[in-house]
């Protein structure tokens, strides 16, 4: 089966029919057509979870349940069925009737929706013998909705950044990956890494010194060897010297490393994600896009400087002790060795406590930060409301969680080295018993036995370092992962290989029986034709959620369309530059966005080259420039999150003045819907005129002179074109949905003038 | 008033009544005078707070046809037919046991056993667990399918414990 149910946990998304019930379904739905459709009725009306296929041959729709071979059952489609979804909350039904009676009803989950919704679209196809909605003639291969995203290895779902599955993907070689990218700075890599190396095998020296000093010099009391005293002494100094020189190379070389190596990963990253589609950024919230490329980029130096030298050193220093160890006694060797892997278990379990503590306490730490980020900009609804104690109450009952948690995690590892130091402290009292009748005896020197207790400490640190590796690994595993599934994220609206020429775009928008979905589950356009002549001007009206920002994306090719296409000039869009296209489209948005720098710099956003005097020109035109120039610093004054505020009105012009600027071939107009004052307001209008001559405009339209100043209207409700023509047949059109919309927005508008 | 085929009718004391017609929609029917309903559909305004409270009837445009503010008091044979209703668009598996929960890439997986059977669903945000009084825990996974613990505290010390690593 294409998905076996995972151990018999129900985990299938149903996008695959399994061959037996293909077989089965065509086998039993007559003349051996294929299937058109089908879907999983994954749920039965008493809420188990079950297996039923519903598989549409030719009219007929094939019930299987591959449990049972006796269980097809066939129903079939003709003009007197109706077939309908029934939305619920968590459980919806499919539900077939004939000839106003209810026929059966099949139940599904969340999981198989789009398969139903388009189960119930062929469905309807086959009763009204319209074409099956999948092959109309203008669409591509089948757009696979971005949101389809489950592994088809492991079956299960994959995280919103990923494109490829990283369970799937082997931890180890992310890793390499990553490493691979150090391999312009192999060199100071190396040198960092031996650095790192002697650093730990020179821990080991001091105590050997301190051995013969005891043996050699101090426990024989002879005077004579005084001389050896101070070369010893003098190895030591080196010693010292040494440790100092190999740390400054270690920490130079490999912090430098992970930091070119962090910023050729974030540049990377960050050009890629220029070239990634709106979809890609409506489905990530902004924070993770930046954390990504800063925190998560900052975590991998972090790992590559620190982290990744430190598993390096740990092992160096653990095999290091052992070797000096078994060199010099064995059996002491061994005795001294017997508390060590009690310690690594402890070790181990403390760990893994001190994980569940982190996460804990983080979680509640973000809980306690959640509470600031939602008061603090909100303090003049907390203040009308008089609400700052609740807010101070709760920020006070968050902050003592994580008091009350951070008190645990302090108790768990401040009990953590205590019980360490108790272990070893208590082996020691047993190698004393052991070793100290040897010494005695001579078998082995008391120099020995001071250099093992000094050696034995040296064991703890590195097996808590390596009990933090899988840890260590897995973070940087995962930011690297996020890293990378940016730079991998596939362009899904790019620039074809061979792209027609459009240097200077006439400006004719033709759209042959558009369709868009953003989920493949809900259309948000159904079937839109239309053609705009070039230099015609188009306003969009049609009540909220009826889809016209939709429409005005599409023709900027933000996404691109699910079924039909887009023709400017006569030609696909998907067939020119994209480059070359949207540089002859400009945007005038309903919240224009100003980015922060000059006013001169905003107005000549995409036109660096533009000179002084057609910025002046643009900002005329726009009705900014008296206003510009009443500002202290005029056309320098700085905008932006940290610059001067300006009004909305000012907002506006601003972008304005870009877009006549930019000159654009096609102009996107999404006209504010909040008001102001009749001054600006006739400024804004003015502005707009100067803006549209001479270009095709689509303006999604709200004021009433912008309507009138359209050539043509478009009237758009769910999804669909329901009127195309002039304000004055539109307002004639008495039934028609414009003339209801006029009525009911000059009504409103009686009501609140003043 | 209604000349449908009636399988069932009933009216609350104020006259509004639902009825389930052969093709399996529900008409309703109004006080008193106005026209019947067809194709009408049912919600709930508190699914978690106040599941029996204020239950919303709906035309086939979604408009709000009448509210039931208290659905215990309601004449019987029009909670039965609302209750049939609301238990077949709805499904809300109750987790009894918790297998497995791995949280290795940011998405965590939940391998549980419910009282609709064993399933594995996957949850993305820290939203998508959402604690509510009465040690209540309902999961939303990332497809929109609801899961619920009805009371943590009586759930086995292992499954409890993956749960509270979760929360907050």
């Amino acid at each position: 089966m294409a998905n076996p149910p995972t151990d018999g946990f129900y985990s299938e998304q149903g996008f695959e029919l399994p061959p037996d019930v293909k077989l089965l379904a065509r086998n039993s739905g007559g003349n051996g057509d294929d299937p058109t459709a089908y879907a999983l009725s994954d749920v039965t009306a008493n809420d188990v979870f079950a297996r039923t296929w519903l598989v549409l041959v030719g009219s007929n729709l094939v019930v299987v349940d591959p449990g049972d071979a006796a269980g097809i059952r066939s129903l079939s489609l003709d003009v007197e069925s109706t077939v309908s979804i029934v939305e619920g909350r968590g459980k919806s039904r499919l539900r077939i009737a004939r000839q106003g009676k209810l026929e059966e009803e099949f139940h599904y989950t969340r999981r198989q929706a789009r398969r139903f919704s388009e189960l119930e679209q062929y469905c309807s196809a086959v009763i009204t013998g319209e074409p099956l909605p999948r092959f109309q003639s203008g669409s591509r291969e089948e757009v696979v909705p971005a949101d389809e995203r489950i592994c088809r290895k492991c079956n299960q779902l994959m995280p919103e950044w990923a494109d490829s599955c990283p369970r799937c993907l082997q931890k180890r070689k992310i890793i390499l990956r990553l490493v691979g990218y150090a391999k312009p700075y192999k060199t100071s890599a190396a040198i960092g890494m031996v650095a790192a190396s002697l650093l730990s095998l020179l821990m080991l020296v001091p105590p050997v010194l301190t051995k013969h000093l005891i043996d050699d010099v101090l426990a024989p009391l002879d005077f004579s060897r005084l001389g050896w005293m101070y070369a010893l002494l003098g190895m030591l100094a080196a010693v010292i010297l040494a440790r100092v020189v190999c740390t400054h190379f270690r920490l130079k070389y490999l912090a430098v490393v992970g930091e070119r190596i962090a910023h050729d990963l974030r540049t990377e990253a960050y050009g890629h994600l220029h070239k990634l589609s709106l979809s890609f950024f409506n489905k990530k919230p902004t924070g993770q896009l930046i954390s990504r490329i800063s925190h998560d980029t900052d975590r991998l130096w972090d790992f590559i400087a620190f982290g990744l030298i430190e598993i390096l050193m740990s092992l160096v220093t653990i095999i290091g002790v052992c070797v000096v160890m078994f060199w010099t006694a064995p059996t002491l060797a061994v005795l001294t060795l017997i508390p060590i892997p009690i310690g690594i278990i402890m070790t181990y379990y403390h760990t893994v406590r001190m994980r569940r503590f982190f996460h804990r306490i983080w979680r509640k730490w973000s809980r306690m930060t959640a509470t600031l980020s939602d008061a603090i900009p909100g303090v003049r609804v907390v203040k009308a409301f008089t609400q700052e104690d609740r807010e101070i109450s709760k920020f006070n009952s968050r902050s003592k969680d994580v008091l009350d948690e951070a008190v645990r995690l302090h108790h768990e590892w401040t009990g953590y080295w205590p019980k360490i130091t108790l272990l070893l402290q208590m082996g020691n009292l047993v190698i004393w018993a052991y070793a100290g009748p040897r010494i005695l005896q001579q078998e082995f020197t008391l120099g020995t036995f001071v250099m093992f207790s000094s050696l034995i400490w040296m064991f703890y640190g590195p097996v808590e370092q390596l009990g933090m590796m899988n840890r260590l690994l897995q973070r940087a595993a995962t930011s690297a992962q996020r890293v990378f599934e940016i730079i991998d994220t596939p362009l899904t609206i790019y620039t074809p290989t061979n792209p027609v020429a459009a240097p200077k775009i006439e400006g004719r928008i033709t759209f042959e029986s558009v369709s868009f979905s953003y989920d493949g589950v809900k259309p948000t356009l159904t079937d839109v034709s239309f053609d705009v002549k070039p230099g015609e001007m188009i306003g969009l009206v049609g009540p909220s959620g009826s889809g016209k920002t939709t429409l005005v994306n599409i023709i900027c090719r933000f996404y691109d369309v699910s079924r039909g296409r887009i023709l400017i000039d006569g030609v696909d869009v998907r067939d020119l530059d994209l480059h070359e296209m949207r540089s002859q489209v400009g945007m005038v948005l309903q919240e224009p966005y100003l980015f922060s720098g000059t006013i001169l710099a905003n107005i000549s956003y995409g036109n660096d080259k533009a000179d002084t005097d057609d910025i002046i020109r643009a900002a005329k035109a726009a009705h900014a420039h008296d206003f510009v120039v009443g500002f202290p610093d005029g056309y320098d004054t700085m905008v932006g999150e940290r610059g001067q505020t300006l009004s909305g009105g000012e907002r506006q012009r601003i972008s304005i003045a870009r877009a006549i600027l930019n000159n654009p071939r096609i102009l996107i107009l999404d006209e504010a819907t909040s008001s102001v004052d009749t001054e600006t307001e006739m400024k804004i209008q003015e502005a707009i005129r100067h803006l549209v001559k001479g270009r095709t405009t689509v303006a999604i339209a709200h004021r009433l002179s912008t309507l009138q100043a359209a050539d043509r209207l478009m009237v758009l409700e769910k999804g669909k074109l329901v009127q195309l023509d002039t304000y004055d047949e539109l307002i004639n059109d008495k039934d028609g949905l414009y003339a209801r919309l006029h009525k009911t927005q000059t009504e409103l508008q009686s009501i609140f003038a003043v | 008033m209604s000349t449908t085929t009636e399988l069932s009718e009933t009216r609350d004391p104020r006259g509004a009544a639902l009825q389930r017609e052969l093709d399996g929609t529900l008409t309703f029917l109004p006080a008193k005078g106005s026209e019947a309903s067809r194709d009408c559909s049912i919600l709930r305004s508190f699914p978690w707070s106040m599941p029996y409270q204020y239950i919303s009837i709906r035309d086939k445009d979604g408009a709000e046809l009448h509210l039931i503010p208290d659905l215990a008091s309601a004449p019987d044979t029009l909670r039965e037919i609302v209750e049939s209703e609301l238990s077949t668009q709805e499904l809300i598996p109750l987790i009894r046991k918790i297998h497995h929960v791995d949280d290795t890439f940011e998405v965590v997986v939940w391998r549980v056993d419910t009282d609709s059977g064993p399933v594995e669903f996957q949850t993305r945000h820290d939203e998508d667990i959402r604690s509510l009084d009465g040690n209540r825990i309902v999961f939303r996974d990332h497809q929109g399918m609801l899961f619920e613990i009805p009371n943590l505290d009586q759930l086995d010390p292992d499954s409890r414990l993956y749960v509270e690593e979760r929360l907050g």
